[in-house]
């Protein structure tokens, strides 16, 4: 439709030196239409400007009135609506439109005061050190997105451009620490209600990106493993290392895995909905052991396009390391883990 | 496991993909050449396989990422091969989400980063064997690490390496050995039980991947023992007892015992090669590696290698001897057969390391008695008592006693006496099998001039003797289970061998050669025969086997001293020492008395046991009683030739007794009359004696004949008997006919005995017979009509010999008449019983008849048989069959050792055949009698 109804402005958005920044490659937003293949958004991160030009352009020898032109960046939290609407109108099947539920940023400001526009115009915008709370996020039900949207004001319909870009927090493992110590004491205040333990907190912060997990699980006489990842907490350029110890074996085993999963929680309180995506399939062993044989873990995260951690009201973003153990029957044992994964420089 | 074709299928896929990953490097796609290398790996997942056919497609796969590898390395695209490019491959590959594609290109990165200068090589290494953990999959599991051996191999080798550290190396290598033993050892336990056997066929064509291994270690280690005992021994052995599984056992300690020096593995067998293969759980494993290591210690040039683990061969023993005890002592356990075997190995190895050092056989003997003894005769299976009749007889070492088997035997009774203890635990019958064999190889000498005297077997002394009879005692004895058995009547090859070992012992005795002084030798001699008879004493009436040639060697002795003594007078001239000849003369006689003993023995036990077996027919006791009889008249003989008359009539009256009261067959008692006759004929120092013996014992002799059963045998040896009392030249003693004058002859009584035997053949119902008799009687008073001199008057007158043949003419006369109305064909069966009498008679007095003949011959030259056409007499009245005059003797003896040949009808001799004979042996004596005429005058007086 919009061939046919050409909008008298054409709004043109372009980042400072967007050619040579780094871009990400991302996937559809899942429930759009479009089959278009992944875009290619450049990237920014948590405490940047945001610098662009807009360029504005009337077609030839047309004036354009306009009540202003003003440019807003908008991060924006983007939720599936309730699934219960859906079917209704099932026919158009993909009534999975995300809408956003929560703009957290939305800065605007004019970048020309209501005039006419009689030949292309370019105004430079510049966001000056954003803060950034959240990443972009690209999941089922969920999105985190970030946008430039230009919008030229006018008597009828506003004619307006967006244009996304994509934002990576790095954080420092102290930061994450924290993050992770906070909710920590969060739910403990919960389960203690009100019961402090303020001592141990320092000593508990230094030790806790090394405490590493460790597991002892198993089914009773038939199978008894133990398991140990060096870490809980990672970059997305870690290293998975660990091991897997096996104190009584009688499954028959046919091989084990190690898999990472990352699970989008969204919606509201008890309302949420979970999605499970895994990320990485890894075989870390074959055939089946005999007691008292340790098997290593080492897995690169570096290679795999992994989503740090997120949490907020709206949503959840968990990674879990999952292992699976499939016996020759086909039968799969299998214990996860939460690890909290972090984007880091 | 995959058949042939889905096999051929998958390896044609196999190399397709290999091919395109050749295409691939070829164009320089390195990204894609690993993802199809993932692709080609993914084939070593397959779970069909067997692990022949896994080999085939680790073979094909091997090469494809060799040439990833070459690749890396050396094309254009050479700028790979740098420690950063290699580091980010290496992690690159660890992207596989299949852990064995993954594996095997971080092994193929990873070992090419090695050849690297800078590569952190440790590192690399530890990283590499600790991620294939990964893979647990046993048949996976194995050849991935036989990979990553392979792969390392070259590094590992390569010995100017820059960090080249020796232990590390080795415990790297060890490390990945025990990893690929526990996966091997995993295999058998997997999937059903009923495919078990299955399995340890497959997994020992696997073996090989582990022993190389082994390999491996050995190249690093070289010629370093410390390496090799600080580090390989204990913890490869350590690994191997853990593991508990036989094959592994077996086949890594076969490994580790092929391909390390064998010095290495002497030094340290005691520390440790030893004590923990007394760990092993299974004593069926430890005896075969006990085997393997002995084998391996025998078959290289031990004393070299034995000076170079500063050791020797005996402490070597010791060494593994102390084992042995250690073994039994904590393995109560051990199976019997298990055991044998081992003691099989340690025989082995005593008689290759010092075939003649019996201490160690004497202690394997000691210890096989114990063992035997713990276990007890009757828990043991006949297989358990095979298995020690198999080490008594040495039936696996023929080969390395080969050379001297009866010296080696001789050692061995004389020298360990733990041997013969064990040998008489066992079973009779195989005692018996066991010492007729070691018997016939103590038999088997046989002195050739080349060989030296040190190669055989010599008795020193009076033990060695004793060992020797020790040993064959359980054949001596007679045992109460064996009377009632039928085999004791026949021949008995185990006492035959009994026989023989007595010449042999004798013959081998080497103290009488070196004793100087002749008493001693001859007492010595004494001794050792006496110790001899005693032992075979207990042989009850075996003895009728062994003592003859005891007494043999008795006659023997008494004819050396007698010549010694003879020599000793003739070189004195005139000072003969009458001291030394009364001693002589007492051994002489002492010799009789033992002989005489030895007589007694056999008689008495031949009766004891006579008495117990009261059968049928049983000849033997004739045969025994026979012989004890010649060899009392043979003692006798001899005692006469020594001028011993006392002695020699004491041995004739013996035989006497024996005639008297043993000798009941009538057949026998007229060969012993005609044995005796003979020998008395020829003895002369009993007429010499102040006694008249001689007259007593030929009249008794003469008495005897009359008395025999049958009249012919009465003629017969009646006139035989007629020469007692016409004694002969005997030119040995020096006598002469015509010049000797003291020839005991009495005419009177040798005309008595003629006519007496003529009176016997006169009454003889059968003419053909009785005039047969008749002629031979002829014959005899004609041998006395020649001899008859002024001096010795025979009594025999021409007179009496017309008188004779008056009388034969009359029979013969009638006895034409009746051979002239005789049918021209063979005679019926009413003539056959007779027959059948006299060849009987032949064939079993032929041993007699022999003897005979050498008085007869001398007396009686023309007529030694009585030849008709075909048919001729025997000396004892028996016909004989001759085809022809030439072949007569021929004929006639192999009648006479085949008696059963004239029984048949076809051979029987008719009568026609006897008359004719009859006839022409007259009409020969009357042409001798014609003839003599020209000669000598007295004929004349006889008219024919």
């Amino acid at each position: 439709m919009n061939l046919f109804f050409k909008p008298p402005v054409d709004i043109e958005i372009l980042f400072d030196k967007e050619d040579s920044r780094k871009h990400v490659e991302v996937l559809p937003a899942s429930g759009s239409h479009s089959k278009v293949l992944g875009d290619s958004l450049p990237v920014y991160e948590d405490g940047e400007s945001i610098s662009g030009n807009v360029t504005v352009r009337v077609r030839e020898g047309k004036i354009v009135e306009h009540l202003g032109i003003k440019v807003t960046l908008i991060g924006s939290i983007d939720l599936v609506k309730a699934a219960g609407n859906s079917t209704s109108n099932s026919y158009k099947s993909i009534d999975v439109r995300k809408r956003s539920i929560e703009q957290f940023i939305c800065m605007t400001y004019d970048l020309s005061p209501a005039g006419e526009l009689n030949h292309s115009q370019s105004f430079p915008f510049k966001f000056k050190d954003m803060s950034m709370q959240f990443e972009s996020y690209r999941g089922k039900n969920v999105d985190v997105s970030y946008y430039i949207k230009v919008t030229v004001m006018k008597k009828g319909t506003d004619i307006s451009k967006i244009k996304p870009f994509w934002v990576y927090l790095y954080k420092d493992l102290e930061e994450v620490k924290k993050i992770v110590e906070q909710t920590k004491k969060m739910s403990e205040q919960k389960k203690a209600n009100g019961i402090k333990k303020n001592d141990k907190d320092d000593k508990n912060s230094d030790s806790i990106e090394k405490k590493p997990i460790k597991l002892d699980i198993g089914i009773e006489n038939c199978l008894h493993i133990e398991f140990e990842y060096t870490k809980s907490i990672f970059s997305l350029k870690d290293v998975i290392v660990g091991r897997i110890y096996f104190l009584l074996t009688r499954l028959k085993i046919k091989h084990m895995e190690l898999s990472l999963i990352t699970r989008e929680s969204s919606g509201l309180q008890q309302s949420n909905t979970l999605v499970d995506s895994t990320a990485i399939r890894y075989e870390i062993m074959d055939g089946s052991p005999v007691k008292g044989e340790t098997i290593p873990i080492r897995l690169f995260m570096s290679g795999y396009d992994l989503t740090p951690s997120i949490s907020c009201n709206y949503f959840d973003i968990k990674n879990y390391l999952s292992l699976v153990i499939i016996d020759e029957d086909g039968r799969r044992y299998f214990k996860q883990s939460e690890i909290k994964i972090y984007r880091s420089k | 496991m995959l058949s042939n074709e889905s096999m051929e299928l998958l390896l044609n896929d196999i190399k397709r993909q290999s091919l395109i990953i050749k295409k691939c490097l070829d164009n320089n796609e390195l990204m894609n050449s690993l993802k199809n290398y993932s692709i080609l790996l993914n084939n070593l997942r397959n779970d069909k396989l067997s692990p022949k056919q896994y080999y085939e497609v680790y073979i094909i796969i091997f090469d494809s990422l060799s040439r990833l590898t070459v690749f890396l390395k050396e094309s254009n695209a050479s700028h790979y091969c740098n420690s950063k490019t290699l580091v980010d491959l290496y992690e690159l590959v660890q992207y596989s989400g299949n852990i064995l594609p993954r594996l095997y290109l971080m092994i193929t990165i990873g070992s090419l980063y090695l050849s690297i200068e800078d590569a952190p090589s440790i590192e690399l290494l530890k990283d590499m064997i600790e991620m294939c953990r990964g893979v647990q999959n046993p048949m996976r599991g194995l050849f991935l690490r036989y990979y990553l051996s392979q792969r390392t191999k070259d590094y590992f080798l390569d010995v100017d390496a820059a960090e080249y550290d020796k232990n590390f190396n080795c415990s790297f290598i060890i490390t990945n050995f025990i990893e690929m033993n526990k996966l091997w050892v995993r295999m058998q336990h997997q999937g059903s039980s009923k495919d078990k056997d299955k399995r340890l066929t497959e997994r020992t064509e696997l073996k090989i991947l582990i022993g190389s291994q082994l390999v491996r270690l050995s190249q690093i280690i070289d010629t370093d023992f410390e390496t090799y005992n600080d580090f390989f021994l204990p913890k490869v052995l350590e690994q191997i007892i853990q593991c508990n599984d036989l094959l592994s056992q077996e086949y890594l300690f076969d490994v580790i015992i092929q391909i390390f020096p064998v010095d290495f593995n002497l030094k340290m067998l005691q520390l440790t090669i030893l004590p923990n293969l007394l760990k092993l759980n299974n004593t069926d494993t430890i005896k075969k590696i006990l085997e393997l290591l002995i084998i391996r210690l025998l078959n290289v040039e031990l004393e070299s290698v034995l000076q170079e683990a500063s050791l020797d061969n005996a402490t070597l023993f010791d060494v593994l001897w102390h084992f042995l005890n250690d073994l039994i002592e904590k393995r109560p356990d051990l199976p019997f057969l298990t055991f044998i075997a081992i003691i099989e190995n340690y025989l082995s190895l005593s008689i290759t390391l010092d075939p003649r050092n019996f201490d160690h056989l004497t202690s394997i003997f000691k210890t096989v008695i114990k063992k035997f003894k713990e276990f007890g005769e009757s828990n043991l299976s006949k297989t358990e008592f095979l298995s020690i009749k198999n080490i008594l007889l040495f039936k696996n070492y023929q080969d390395k006693i080969k050379e001297l088997p009866h010296l080696f035997f001789f050692n061995l009774l004389i020298s360990c006496s733990e041997y013969n203890n064990l040998l008489l635990l066992q079973p009779l019958k195989n005692q018996k099998v066991i010492i007729s064999s070691i018997l016939d190889n103590l038999l088997s000498v046989t002195i050739s001039k080349e060989q030296k005297l040190i190669d055989v077997f010599h008795i020193n002394s009076k033990s060695e003797l004793e060992s020797i009879l020790l040993f064959v005692e359980p054949i001596i004895k007679k045992y109460d289970s064996e009377t009632d058995d039928v085999r004791v009547l026949s021949y008995d090859p185990l006492q035959d061998r009994l026989a023989k070992l007595i010449h042999l012992v004798i013959a081998r005795q080497n103290v009488f050669n070196n004793e100087k002084s002749i008493k001693n030798k001859i007492e010595w001699m004494i001794k050792y025969y006496l110790i001899i008879k005693n032992w075979f004493y207990k042989g009850g009436s075996n003895t009728y086997y062994t003592f003859p040639v005891i007494i043999t060697y008795f006659w023997k002795l008494i004819r050396y001293v007698n010549l010694v003594k003879l020599k000793y007078i003739a070189n004195q001239d005139n000072e003969v020492d009458e001291k030394l000849v009364d001693y002589f003369d007492l051994q002489l006689k002492q010799l009789f008395k033992l002989t005489s003993r030895c007589i007694a023995d056999l008689y008495q036990l031949s009766a004891m046991e006579n008495e117990r077996i009261t059968m049928p027919g049983y000849k033997q006791e004739e045969a025994i009683y026979d012989t004890i009889f010649k060899l009392n008249i043979q003692c006798a003989s001899l005692a006469d030739q020594l001028s011993f008359s006392e002695i020699s009539y004491d041995f004739f009256s013996q035989a006497f007794t024996i005639y008297e009261e043993k000798l009941n067959d009538s057949k026998t008692q007229f060969q012993s009359l005609i044995y005796l006759a003979q020998t008395l004929q020829k003895t002369r120092s009993l007429y010499h004696g102040e006694d008249n013996n001689y007259e007593n014992l030929i009249v008794r002799c003469t008495l005897h004949s009359s008395k025999l059963l049958k009249k012919q045998d009465q003629c017969r040896s009646v006139y035989l008997c007629s020469h007692l009392w016409w004694a002969t030249e005997v030119s040995s003693l020096g006598e002469e006919e015509d010049q000797t004058d003291t020839f005991y002859r009495d005419g009177k009584r040798v005309l008595e005995c003629l006519q007496r035997s003529l009176r016997v053949a006169d009454s003889i119902m059968d003419n053909v017979q009785s005039c047969q008799l008749m002629v031979e009687i002829l014959s005899r008073c004609i041998y006395y009509f020649v001899h008859s001199t002024s001096e010795y008057d025979s009594h025999v007158t021409a007179k009496y010999i017309n008188g004779l043949l008056e009388l034969i003419q009359t029979n013969l006369n009638s006895l034409n008449i009746e051979r002239n109305t005789l049918p021209n064909v063979a005679l019926s069966d009413s003539d056959n019983d007779n027959d059948n009498n006299n060849n009987a008679n032949a064939n079993r007095s032929s041993a007699a008849n022999n003897n005979f003949h050498k008085i007869t011959s001398s007396v009686v030259e023309t007529k030694k048989h009585v030849v008709t056409g075909n048919v001729s007499v025997g000396l004892n009245g028996s016909y004989l069959r001759v085809d022809n005059l030439n072949e007569r003797s021929l004929v006639s003896s192999s009648n006479n050792n085949n008696g059963t040949k004239s029984l048949t009808g076809h051979d029987s001799v008719t009568l026609q055949e006897k008359i004719d004979s009859l006839f022409q042996y007259f009409n020969r004596v009357c042409k001798y009698i014609s003839e003599q005429r020209q000669v000598d005058p007295r004929f004349t007086a006889i008219t024919v």
